[in-house]
């Protein structure tokens, strides 16, 4: 079985997977709250986004939608994140709703509310899972195989968990009330969100990312305020201690923190909320009893955030970039044109192209970044390339031991083909390179950044 | 005053506080996946939109209350107290000053400076003359493969002022002169050009480029002449020694990649230490190079609390698990 093949079975495995789990959540929340009518519209939801899914591998979108349906992963699981943490502050006393509550309670809010979140919370990584199973048929010999891997896993994987639902006697119904839904929702989209197959399996990266930079720019314009220079200039002692603050360690334990203290401060007052006995209850055994039930029930309601935390206090640390950290990624420096022609000296105090390694530049092409990669192969050329391939997202490469390695779907790429068209490699440019620097005219490199993104490019074709 | 007081319970209310944090997160994170550079919007937006600036002033009035009934709860166990007054105050303070110094910050960039010019600041009748530029750069520079040191030294400058007093600015910290704040932001190197045409100079000074890290290019331009100069300092000598290069740089005689462009065209190239001939009768050369210096000059008289609420929120924070030990 080739690996397009396999990744698309696993796809389609994990996508049926995870709408069984969450429908089995929803539908043990729904029982426990007694609001099993809201089951319908939540099927009609999930019809509602196998059948958008479906479209969007068969018409194909733009590389505009494909940005949003990515970014949308990670947005709605901010959203679900969120609205966990206001239900249980909500759940713990801190009356969020006031004067809406009766309105929350109505069939008619709650009926197109089931169904909206449903689609929220689907769409994009069906959407982004269908568009990356579309690609991996693009780039294999038999799209009808990949197709039917992905579509059979999903099926099989959906009757399987939906068979598993029905026999099996777990009655979840205890451990969840609405906070822990959401948050169970949050953490199963966290884990799995990703929607580029083996590549990308969760969001994590995504979401420390996102973290760190607020980290990042808070102590920015904390030392803007505090009148503190380009750090180049600073001496090395106080760069040192500022640096400490702009480090990776330093961002990923507070990004951590960040994530986990609204659950910290939501089991704390849990636990720390005092046990009223209603006065009603007089023989000391029913008292006794109405406690040991009272502290039960904080222990079951408590047992989704626990193990939320457990699982990102566990793989926060693995899953800082996974995939991309055993990369070398270099950034793209600016390169400028004149005379429509772009001027990279072969050698500058800080680098040198002949240094086996690959460089990147960026240069302004009507308003639009385009990135340029160079690097010298075994044979002592020097290749010339867009920092893009033919096929995938223009996320660019990183280096590995012996390969280039695209980004957005982590395909190695020999050196000795770098320079090559065709497939998962960059895309080449004509360049002369003279014994001082590289030259590439400007309406090359923009002609092979228009077909790139077009598409026409595909297949090797100049 | 019957309708002051449910006012008065809803600022003061957890309620208020999570739906403010959370309308917070709501934006940012909307911002961040959708637009960009979330936080510098927020930041700008608090200085200039009063919808921003209204959002903020009631977060700091339900932060404010909050605080005081917490000080109230905890005021009759002492010990408790002051062990979360520092954190509590510092919490104020901190949003206090940072709000305040957002919108009530002046700042000022002085174009490159080097020694002998003046700066004026604009909120004082007051100007200083530059008298030393202290240089971020050794005159002999040697940098190897594996040095990724771009200054050698924090640049400052030595400043007069009308009454006579000098004073020298440094990088970091600023220095407060009167009731501005000095420093400097950033060092550069200006090299000294002529412009001759037919042998007569027809152009001389001092171009501020930023040239620094080695090997960078930048451009400039000198009216009314249709030439467009990019210019980069190379090494004065590449020394190999094995597999390590070293590459050795004379500032007070740099070596520069000259490129000039007239139209499209680029009409000369060089690498030189003196001067280039091009378009038949101009000459481009070079003299020793100058030092400036970009400053910025600051007003804000909140900046202090700033330092004074972080200090407290770090104190605070070291001291708030003591009182976990304590009973209420």
């Amino acid at each position: 079985m080739s690996r397009f093949v396999l990744e698309a079975l696993f796809i389609g495995v994990k996508e049926g997977l995870l709408a069984a789990l969450c429908f089995f959540l929803a539908r043990a929340y729904l029982k426990n709250a007694e609001l099993g009518f809201l089951k319908r519209p939540i099927l009609a939801g999930l019809g509602m986004v196998f059948l958008a899914s479906f479209t969007v591998m068969t018409i194909g979108v733009t590389a505009e939608a494909r940005d949003v349906i990515v970014k949308m992963t990670g947005y709605v699981f901010g959203l679900f994140y969120l609205f966990s943490v206001g239900a249980l502050f909500h759940a713990t006393g801190t009356d969020l709703l006031g004067p809406l509550a009766g309105v929350a309670e109505k069939r008619g809010v709650l009926l197109p509310l089931a169904f909206v979140l449903t689609v929220l919370y689907f769409a994009p990584d069906m959407a982004g899972s269908s568009l990356y199973v579309a690609d991996l048929a693009f780039m294999a010999n038999s799209p009808g195989l990949i197709f039917a891997a992905a579509g059979s896993g999903f099926a099989l994987s959906l009757a399987a968990g939906y068979g598993l639902i029905r026999r099996g006697k777990v009655d979840l119904s205890r451990l969840f009330g609405l906070p822990q839904l959401l948050l169970s929702l949050a953490l199963i989209k966290l884990l799995t969100g990703g929607v580029r197959g083996f590549a990308e399996l969760s969001l994590i990266p995504a979401v420390q990312a996102g973290l760190q930079k607020f980290i990042h720019d808070v102590v920015h314009q904390t030392f803007v305020l505090l009148m503190t220079p380009d750090h180049p200039i600073l001496s090395t002692t106080t760069w040192d201690f500022v640096g400490v603050l702009f480090g990776e360690a330093v961002g990923l334990w507070l990004s951590l923190v960040l994530l986990v203290l609204p659950l910290a401060l939501f089991v704390w007052k849990h636990f720390g909320e005092p046990e009223s006995v209603p006065a009603s209850l007089a023989v000391p055994a029913r008292r006794r009893m109405f406690l040991k039930a009272l502290r039960d029930q904080r222990v079951m309601k408590s047992i989704p955030v626990f193990l939320f935390l457990l699982c990102i206090v566990s793989v926060w640390f693995i899953q800082k970039g996974a995939g991309a950290s055993n990369l070398y990624l270099p950034e793209a420096k600016p390169a400028t044109a004149e005379g429509g022609v772009v001027v990279i000296p072969l050698q500058s105090p800080l680098e040198d192209l002949r240094d086996g390694r690959i460089h990147k530049f960026s240069l302004d092409i009507g308003g639009e970044s385009v990135r340029l990669l160079i690097m010298k192969k075994p044979d002592g050329t020097l290749s010339v390339c867009l920092d893009a391939c033919e096929i995938c997202a223009p996320d660019g490469y990183g280096q590995a031991k012996e390969h280039v390695v695209c980004i957005y779907c982590m395909t190695p790429i020999p050196f000795d083909t770098v320079g090559k068209p065709g497939g998962c490699n960059p895309i080449p440019l004509e360049a002369l390179v003279t014994d001082k620097d590289v030259r590439v005219t400007v309406d090359n490199i923009a002609e092979k950044w228009a077909l790139m993104k077009s598409g026409q490019s595909k297949g090797g074709k100049e | 005053m019957s309708r002051g007081i449910p006012v008065l319970a809803f600022l003061r209310s957890r309620t208020l506080t999570v739906w403010l944090v959370g309308l917070f997160i709501l934006y940012y994170l909307t911002m961040a996946v959708w637009v960009g550079e979330a936080f510098g919007r927020y930041v700008s937006h608090l200085s200039t939109s009063n919808f921003f600036r209204a959002f903020t002033l009631l977060f700091f009035i339900n932060v404010v209350l909050r605080v005081i009934d917490a000080c109230r709860a905890s005021w009759p166990a002492k010990a408790r107290f002051f062990l979360l007054l520092p954190l509590m105050a510092g919490l104020v303070v901190l949003l206090f000053s940072f709000f305040m110094s957002l919108n009530m910050r002046k700042a000022h960039w002085a174009p490159p400076l080097g020694v002998g010019d003046v700066i004026s600041v604009p909120w004082e009748a007051q100007s200083y003359r530059i008298e030393a530029v202290v240089p971020a750069l050794e005159k002999k520079v040697l940098r190897t493969d594996n040095d990724t040191r771009i200054f050698d030294y924090e640049p400052g400058l030595t400043m007069m002022s009308t009454e006579g007093e000098r004073y020298s600015i440094g990088a970091f910290p600023p220095r407060k002169v009167g009731s501005t704040y000095f420093h400097v932001l950033m060092f550069g190197i200006g090299p000294g050009i002529e412009l001759r045409k037919n042998n007569e100079i027809v152009s001389k000074g001092y171009m501020a480029l930023r040239l620094i890290s080695f090997g960078s290019v930048d451009t400039f331009e000198i009216q009314p002449f249709p030439y467009k100069f990019s210019l980069s300092i190379i090494p004065n000598r590449i020394l190999k020694k094995g597999k390590e290069t070293a590459r050795d740089y004379d500032l007070a005689k740099p070596k520069y990649r000259v490129e000039i462009v007239k139209g499209d065209s680029v009409i000369a190239e060089a690498e030189t230490e003196t001067s280039v001939r091009f378009d038949g009768d101009m000459e481009l050369s070079f003299f020793e190079p100058d030092d400036w210096v970009l400053l910025e000059i600051v007003r804000d008289p909140f900046v202090i609390w700033f330092v004074a609420g972080l200090a407290m929120l770090a104190v605070g924070a070291i001291l708030y698990p003591c009182t976990l030990f304590l009973r209420k």
